[in-house]
């Protein structure tokens, strides 16, 4: 390090960064920074050296390597042969290794392999240039093994940017070059790196990670405070800020709570809408996604509903499923531990996977379950890169068995609701009406299991037994018990070293990339295990590391597999919020003012559109979220949960949606009538086209359209070819704001802006 | 073949630019047909069949849907069924059960779930009398295995068994793609497709999976993924209609050719050429589907009666889809019954009543059309549930298990009788013991909560109607990869 650090003018800041990053100590930031914005690192594209005069690339194989650049690239290609080919114009963080590079090699057919990547090295004599051993084998099998003869392109790509490919061909024949193929042979000196600053399409891209789509105002504020300082400031900020939809509860029973079913009269339909439908979580999760200040508590805390799952399917009253977000906001910016003990405890995660029906006599297994599968160490033991760890026969070695389950589901038997008025702990009880709002207790102690558990038992495990209770004599000490087991219960799964890469990777995939590096994954993992000052499960720290990672940041990423597919809801809160999303313009019956009370903004409803494309928000289907997050990419062997929703239908209904508010007047809204005397969509929801209108008038060539819709939704990625596409579909003679329409349409709508890079 | 190729590319002395062109290649689908070299290759078939898959998501609880009717004293009996269900409020009532006689099973009597007859508000009399005209049969006491296993094996041999038992997302994944070995990114109605579609259906307009359920393992394949489209309620021609291709003026126009064009450019993203490849796909398969015939019978207006009814309208157009072999696959959930299981609002009760009457309207459909004997209607479901309840009264329930039974309803199935029900060594004729602890419940010590041991693996399940599908001896080991530790792979319940 101390090398690189003397020799790249770039390096002294660079080092510092990381330092800060690791210790995420605020007088380390200040002391470091000025007041004005921090740039972010953005790494270049790594280069893999070929031979002198051709597109080979240089490999030797790994036996025979003796730490030295060969001079041709005539190792002997065999499957699951190791070899070393060479990189260059690369800068690595202390411990970043192997795990941080992946090789992509495509054999003739165009079935693509990703190669393991076991070592990486400094050249003694050429400290810019590293060799890399790759072993000739795909792990995942999935489209086979490589057929050597005919030769691989190969790649090797870095923080999510590719290399130039290279042929790798067996020994010594010398072939033309394929098309589009050219030499990279090695520098003679080393090359300046480029680890510039972040640009606008850094912060743009930022944006999308950790806001529900880019605004104007965030991009000025970044721009004053830079990423850290900003993540700082929504940390910071007083929670809760926003008021939260507040509705009573009501009994299970339908008719009983609102003396009546559907369609009696209007105030039924109100009160049914109010207390037993999520019309207003829907629409006060969505409007604060478009318009609140809480972006990041609030992506954060929608990341943590799609894995402490509770569907509004089962937990259907407004007011229950109310208490459940918020304890996921309150626990955004905390601890994880401290949300694992208030989800285990919430009445409709009780409701919602059994716990509140589990008792010593009828054990059930489905929360113990699922709190160990799901919201915390997974199925299969992990490296702390996310990898799973194999057994002597290569097999992944589970976490736990059958036998572990039942253990485990003990401890959380005897839980119910709150429902004891005269128990101060139940405040929020209300006769003939479930309690959903204050924790679970044991209101039957004796339903408690209070035999011994055998609970983990890893290296340092707090916790391996729970002993039988001994006391358990008066119903203060079989209470007193039961949460001492469940505390205790928790710590035993809270550090195991699986939280660490299971939780992380799930947030990567979240907010960044749906099938990170191990390095990547590994760094969040540190991350989470200790925040720099000692302490296990802080989400802030979390949080940075996922979003500051240097594969996180930077203005571009070119690695074919980098990104994730927009989500619907996501998909749709972007599209809004770059272009000022407000009140529609009409109804069904034509133009219209929307209600004052509206104050121009869009009354949020759209969960008809999120649920035709299976995301209808706080509704999943099961436990396993709208999407899984082992969900494999049709026809390739990379991770992309989003696609789990993409097939034929649902990418019909998003261009449509897409079409309804760019080229169409928007979603309508319903006018007050005394037919309807309470609309389900208000105000409407509509797009602000001015600007882009302006552009389209501005230049008939349409340019000035085209590189401002590029800059603004694709932070100034979007090929040629896809410029040309558009252009031919604009270049007429129309409106501007026709024209506007028409390449706004093609830009939302193309599969290039449904992919989030 | 492989000396051909290797001449071609002497000759041509192009053998690396293959390569270059090898990424285009696979953007215009190319890869699809290269890969199947070594499947079976002859002309399409001249006959139309299907593979109706009905996935019971949740666990169906098999131990509710078949029951003894029986006082024999040397096979688990009415009476045993009833020690462990009915103290809980589990148990059917005897006199509730509808009667099926089983040859296999020295023609005992047995009880189909009350609610697969006629029931009240439905639409036609459900499939229980399918029963005694040899049209609906039960694979029994199937599950996720890796190989055929004792209990003492399975106790022994941890290696051997299904990874993650009881675990949903692991055991209904491992239902589609067959294996237990290890986790699939890729289902066995997909490698089907993968395997035979370009044999099968050279010009079909439509992918050979056609989801109803959406896109799921079981219809996931190398290079196939399904036509998704809504249930009934959507009209078969308004399934998939963009309106941005809505217009000829020529502004329009040029919107419909650029959206069109912008799919085939920027595939060096693997992510951006898998969502446009879905959206070619979309256009292709809206085209084919402009037009459709209504169906005939009355089918049930639920979540699982639209979904067949819309099976019925795509079957009705195969003609004109260019389409000889087709697997569809729908879905009905809430069988996670760990409460509530006998509800008529959400239970099981009412489900079973729902999939009855939705599997009927589908017979009936084809056997109007004279298809009932090339429509064959199966059922998966990720595991059988306790035969020891959870909870008790009213909210009654059950948790995860293992072993279940499956119903295979069609023309072509060899119907009214038990399979699968081979007992573990080979010999005899069988049935589970349904005793909590007994020879066949995997839970052992103090609390056995009944978890049968499966007879039959779900890819002995899968193999026999694969080869009614037309799958060869030469297919099976490459769809099913662990076929071969077992030696039966056709259950004899599909005429051929």
């Amino acid at each position: 390090m101390e090398q690189i650090v003397s020799r790249t003018g770039f390096g002294s800041r660079f080092t510092k960064a990381v330092v800060c990053l690791q210790a995420l100590l605020l007088f380390c930031l200040l002391a470091v920074l000025p007041v004005v914005a921090q740039d972010e690192i953005e790494s270049p594209e790594p280069v893999l050296i070929s031979e002198a005069t051709s597109a080979k690339v240089l490999a030797v194989n790994a036996e025979n390597w003796a730490g030295r650049l060969p001079v041709s690239g005539d190792a002997v290609i065999t499957p699951n042969a190791r070899i070393v080919v060479f990189v260059t114009n690369i800068e690595l963080l202390p411990d970043e290794a192997a795990g941080a590079f992946r090789i992509y090699a495509a054999d003739r057919q165009g079935k693509q392999y990703r190669f393991v990547v076991e070592d990486i090295r400094r050249l003694e004599k050429q400290p810019w240039i590293s060799g890399v051993t790759v072993r000739i084998v795909d792990p995942s099998g999935y489209n086979g093994q490589p057929n050597l003869k005919g030769g691989l392109a190969v790649r090797i790509s870095w923080r999510g940017n590719t290399s130039n490919r290279l042929r790798l061909t067996a020994g010594r024949i010398q072939i033309p070059d394929p098309e589009g193929l050219l030499p990279s042979p090695a520098p003679t000196a080393s090359p300046s790196v480029a680890m510039r600053g972040s640009t606008g399409g850094d912060r743009k891209r930022f944006m999308e990670q950790a806001t529900f789509g880019p605004t104007a105002a965030t991009d000025f504020r970044l721009r004053q405070i830079g990423i850290r300082r900003w993540l700082d400031e929504q940390i910071n900020k007083p929670y809760p800020t926003i008021p939260y939809s507040n509705f009573a509860q009501k009994p299970f029973d339908v008719i009983v709570g609102c003396g009546g079913d559907y369609g009696i009269n209007p105030e039924i339909d109100l009160c049914l809408r109010n207390h037993y439908w999520i019309y207003d979580n829907q629409k006060w999760m969505i409007r604060e996604a478009l318009y609140g200040d809480d972006q990041l508590r609030r992506r954060v805390s929608w990341a943590l509903h799609q894995i402490w799952v509770v569907s509004a399917r089962t937990v259907y009253q407004n007011r229950w499923m109310q208490e459940y977000t918020e304890i996921l906001d309150r626990n955004a910016f905390g601890n994880y531990r401290d949300l694992m003990r208030e989800m285990t405890l919430s009445p409709a995660m009780g409701e919602y996977l059994d716990m509140v029906r589990s008792s010593r006599q009828n054990p059930n297994e489905n929360y113990p379950r699922e709190l160990l599968q799901l919201f915390s160490v997974g199925l299969y033991m992990l490296n702390q890169d996310g990898t799973y760890q194999l057994d002597g026969q290569g097999n992944r070695i589970p976490t736990y068995d059958q036998a572990k389950i039942d253990q485990f589901t003990k401890v959380f038997t005897g839980w119910t609701q709150c429902s004891n008025s005269s128990n101060p702990a139940c405040a929020n009880v209300a006769v003939g009406a479930p309690n959903f709002i204050d924790p679970m207790i044991l209101t039957f102690p004796n339903n408690h299991d209070q035999t011994a558990k055998s609970l983990f038992n890893y290296a340092g495990a707090p916790n391996p037994t729970i002993a039988a209770c001994s006391n358990c004599t008066t119903d203060p000490n079989r209470i007193a018990y039961a949460n001492d087991s469940l505390n205790r219960t928790l710590d035993n799964i809270f550090y195991h070293p699986n939280v660490g890469p299971f939780i992380g990777k799930l947030f990567i995939q979240h907010f960044v990339t749906s099938d990170p590096s191990p390095a990547y994954v590994s760094r969040v993992a540190a991350a989470f295990n200790n925040n720099g000052a000692g302490v296990r499960g802080d989400m802030k720290a979390l949080i940075k590391a996922v979003l500051l990672d240097p594969e996180a940041r930077g203005s571009k990423k070119s690695d074919p597999t980098y990104g994730k597919m927009r989500e619907p809801l996501q998909f749709f809160t972007n599209l809004m919020r770059l272009y000022n999303v407000r009140a529609g313009t009409h109804s069904s019956s034509g133009p219209t003012t929307p209600p004052a009370a509206c104050q121009g903004q869009s009354d949020g409803i759209f969960s008809w559109m999120m649920g035709s494309m299976g995301q209808e928000v706080w509704s999943p289907p099961t436990v396993f979220n709208y999407y899984s997050p082992d969900y494999v990419v049709p026809g390739t062997d990379i991770l992309g949960p989003e696609f789990g929703l993409a097939n034929t239908g649902s990418s019909f209904d998003k261009n449509n949606y897409v079409l309804y508010l760019t080229l169409g007047q928007g979603l309508w809204m319903d006018a007050t009538t005394t037919s309807n005397p309470y609309p389900y969509t208000p105000c409407g929801t509509s797009l602000d086209l001015a600007e882009i209108t302006a552009w389209a008038g501005a230049d008939s060539t349409g340019n000035t359209l085209i590189e401002g819709l590029n800059n603004k939704m694709m932070h100034g990625t979007m090929s040629e070819a896809m410029k040309t596409k558009i252009r031919a579909a604009i270049n007429f003679s129309v409106p501007a704001g026709d024209k506007a329409r028409q390449a706004l349409f093609l830009v939302a709508s193309s599969s290039q802006y449904q992919i989030q890079r | 073949m492989k000396d051909n190729r290797r001449q071609f590319i002497k000759k041509s002395g192009c053998a690396l630019s293959m390569m270059a062109l090898a990424t285009q290649a696979r953007h215009f689908g190319m890869v699809s047909a290269m890969s199947q070299k070594g499947a079976s290759i002859s002309a399409p078939p001249s006959d139309y069949r299907a593979l109706v898959c009905i996935l019971l998501s949740g666990g169906n609880d098999g131990n509710n849907l078949i029951v003894p009717n029986h006082s024999d004293a040397t096979i688990s009996n009415y009476a045993a069924y009833a020690a462990s269900r009915s103290s809980q409020g589990l148990a059917i009532p005897q006199n509730q059960l509808l009667p099926i006689t089983v040859p296999r099973l020295s023609n005992l009597t047995y009880g189909l779930h009350p609610n697969l007859g006629t029931v009240a508000g439905g639409v036609n009399s459900g499939i229980h009398g399918l029963w005694a005209t040899g049209k609906l049969a039960a694979v029994v006491n199937t599950g996720n295995l890796t190989r055929p296993l004792t209990k003492a094996q399975f106790l022994g041999n941890p290696a051997w068994r299904p990874y993650q038992l009881f675990s949903h997302s692991d055991q209904v994944q491992q239902q589609q793609s067959s294996r237990s070995d290890a986790p699939s990114p890729i289902g066995w109605g997909g490698k089907i497709a993968d395997r035979t579609n370009t044999a099968n259906n050279p010009t079909g307009r439509v992918p050979m999976i056609t989801s109803i359920g959406g896109t799921q393992l079981f219809t996931l394949g190398q290079n196939t993924t399904p036509l998704a489209i809504r249930d009934a309620n959507t009209p078969l021609n308004e399934v998939l209609v963009t309106y941005s291709t809505c217009c000829t003026d020529p502004f329009s126009a040029a919107r419909t050719t650029a959206l069109a064009e912008l799919r085939t450019v920027d595939l060096d993203s693997e992510l951006v050429r898998a969502t446009s490849h879905i959206m070619n796909q979309a256009q292709t398969a809206s085209s084919a589907l402009s037009t459709y015939q209504e169906v005939g019978v009355t089918f049930p207006n639920t979540d699982i009666g639209r979904q067949l009814k819309q099976v019925a309208r795509m079957i009705k157009k195969r003609t004109d889809l260019n389409i000889n072999r087709q697997v569809f696959f729908v879905e009905l959930g809430g069988f996670d019954t760990h409460q509530n299981q006998l509800s008529n609002q959400v239970g099981q009760t009412i489900l079973l009543a729902q999939l009855s009457q939705a599997m009927r309207a589908l017979y009936d459909e084809m056997f109007n059309l004279g298809l009932d004997t090339k429509v064959t209607q199966f059922t998966l479901s990720d595991f059988g549930r306790t035969m020891n309840p959870a909870g008790i009264g009213s909210g009654v329930g059950t948790d995860h298990a293992w072993g279940n039974h499956m119903l295979v309803l069609g023309g072509s199935v060899v119907g009214g009788n038990f399979y699968g029900s081979t007992r573990p060594d080979g010999s005899g004729n069988y049935y589970p013991t349904l005793a909590l602890g007994g020879p066949d419940d995997i839970d052992t010590g103090g609390a056995p909560r009944g978890r049968w041991l499966p007879t039959t693996g779900v890819e002995q399940y899968a193999a026999t109607l694969g080869r009614w599908f037309g799958l060869t001896d030469a297919d099976l080991p490459a769809i099913f990869p662990n076929i071969g530790s077992f030696t039966n792979t056709d259950l004899g319940f599909m005429i051929p």
